[in-house]
């Protein structure tokens, strides 16, 4: 049927719907074709309430019951803890399948040069910690230290199980909601070097520890998050 | 201090049930509204949203900070509600048939006009009679307001498919209220 496509056409009348060639090549066909021009007008006045209904409904939002949101909480309270991180930063610098006891070259090197850094390494995230302290979003849960909560946030932070590589959005989300922590910061604008700009990036956590070696306060956090997962670097 | 979803997001990953709690509060409205329109009745839709964020809870560490929080929530509300409809769909029994309109219009003053309210509530009579792909597509586009590229990433389908089944559905409920509308207007 040669009209068949106008039939459809005609009945996308909301913007974004038809682009304009095809809005144009309608109008011409429609000003050639009796029988579209009949097909149209019988649909008008149903179009018109359709589209006044939808607009009404549109313009109203309809409430939920007053307890939904408590209903919702105790139903997910009832659920396990969500699905961890497979693999939270725990051994970030070993490729997938070699073992865990091989250290890379990079990380071997950065655990001498922690041996010397520590004290200052401590003293300084000790004074961010403090000033972390400061901000209502972030808080410590009981008996927690901010060095736990910060080893806890690197949970946040899924590794695909395979590639070992961390979302560069991941980190880059971290920056706004911990935009005093310095090494939050480094993380990001190292995995925002390394993936140039590219948007919705991964970024490969070997790399991003190579890349981090120069900051120790971004090594410590890393290095916390080794800890997290029971294998700090001094007992390897 | 006024936290992005994704900020709550991440907390949430955390084991943060606050910062979840806040994430449910900020989008069970949009949740409820888009369910209620799919599903029509308020048991169900609250039913689908508690089951939505039960997947969202469960797929945290699924959630991808580089996109909009409530892309994902709408997808995942609009995948479960439609496994609700397949499943009713199986079950039905056509208890609403077209034809139960003209009865209710001519029981009414047949002077009368139709007026927005009446709309609304015939538009949300004839809603549930679509087809499932038809429905889900038809109420996020024109109700829900998203638009075409939102609605087929919300529902997994090709542009094409969400603008072939949209004519669909707007060509049957134009047909429904001119329908309504001649009967409407019998003396
Ligand atoms: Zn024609």
């Amino acid at each position: 049927m040669k009209c068949g496509r106008y039939g459809e056409w005609m009945l996308l009348n909301r913007p974004g719907e038809l682009d304009e060639k095809s809005g144009r090549e309608l109008e011409q066909h429609l000003a050639a074709c009796p029988e579209c021009r009949a097909a149209r007008l019988e649909t008008n006045r149903g179009m018109r309430l359709a589209a006044l209904a939808a607009e009404r409904m549109r313009q109203t939002q309809p409430i939920p019951s007053a307890g939904m949101t408590d209903r919702i909480l105790s139903a997910v309270a009832r659920e396990k803890r969500p699905e961890p991180a497979r693999r939270p930063w725990t051994v970030p610098f070993l490729p997938a399948r070699t073992g865990r006891l091989v250290l890379s070259g990079a990380a071997a090197c950065a655990v001498l040069f922690f041996a010397g850094q520590e004290a200052l390494v401590l003293r300084r995230v000790a004074r961010l910690e403090d000033r972390m302290a400061g901000r209502s979003s972030v808080r410590p849960a009981g008996t927690e230290s901010w060095t736990e909560l910060r080893s806890r946030i690197s949970e946040s932070v899924p590794l695909d199980q395979d590639r070992v590589t961390v979302r560069r959005s991941d980190l880059e989300a971290l920056v706004r909601l911990y935009p005093d922590d310095p090494a939050v910061r480094a993380l990001a604008g190292s995995a925002k070097r390394l993936t140039r700009g590219r948007d919705g990036g991964r970024v490969s956590v070997p790399d991003l520890v190579r890349h981090l070696e120069k900051d120790p306060i971004a090594s410590e956090w890393v290095r916390q998050m080794e800890k997290r997962g029971g294998k700090s670097w001094n007992r390897i | 201090m006024e936290e992005t979803d994704t900020e709550l997001m991440l907390l949430a990953r955390t084991g943060d049930e606050d910062a979840f709690r806040r994430i449910v509060e900020r989008h069970q409205g949009t949740a409820y509204s888009l369910a209620l329109r799919i599903l029509g009745r308020r048991a169900d839709a609250e039913d689908a949203v508690q089951e939505a964020f039960i997947r969202v809870w469960r797929h945290l560490h699924r959630f991808d900070t580089g996109r909009p929080f409530q892309s994902w929530l709408n997808r995942i509300t609009a995948n479960v509600c439609l496994d609700r409809l397949k499943s009713a769909d199986r079950k039905r029994t056509g208890e609403m048939r077209p034809g139960a309109e003209e009865r209710l219009v001519s029981d009414d003053d047949p002077a009368r006009r139709l007026e927005d309210r009446d709309l609304v509530r015939w538009m949300e009579r004839f809603i549930p009679d679509l087809p499932p792909k038809q429905r889900m597509v038809f109420v996020l586009r024109d109700v829900q307001d998203m638009s075409v590229e939102e609605t087929a990433e919300a529902l997994g389908m090709s542009r094409r498919s969400v603008i072939s089944n949209l004519c669909l559905g707007r060509k049957t409920l134009a047909a429904r209220f001119e329908a309504l509308e001649k009967v409407g207007k019998k003396p």
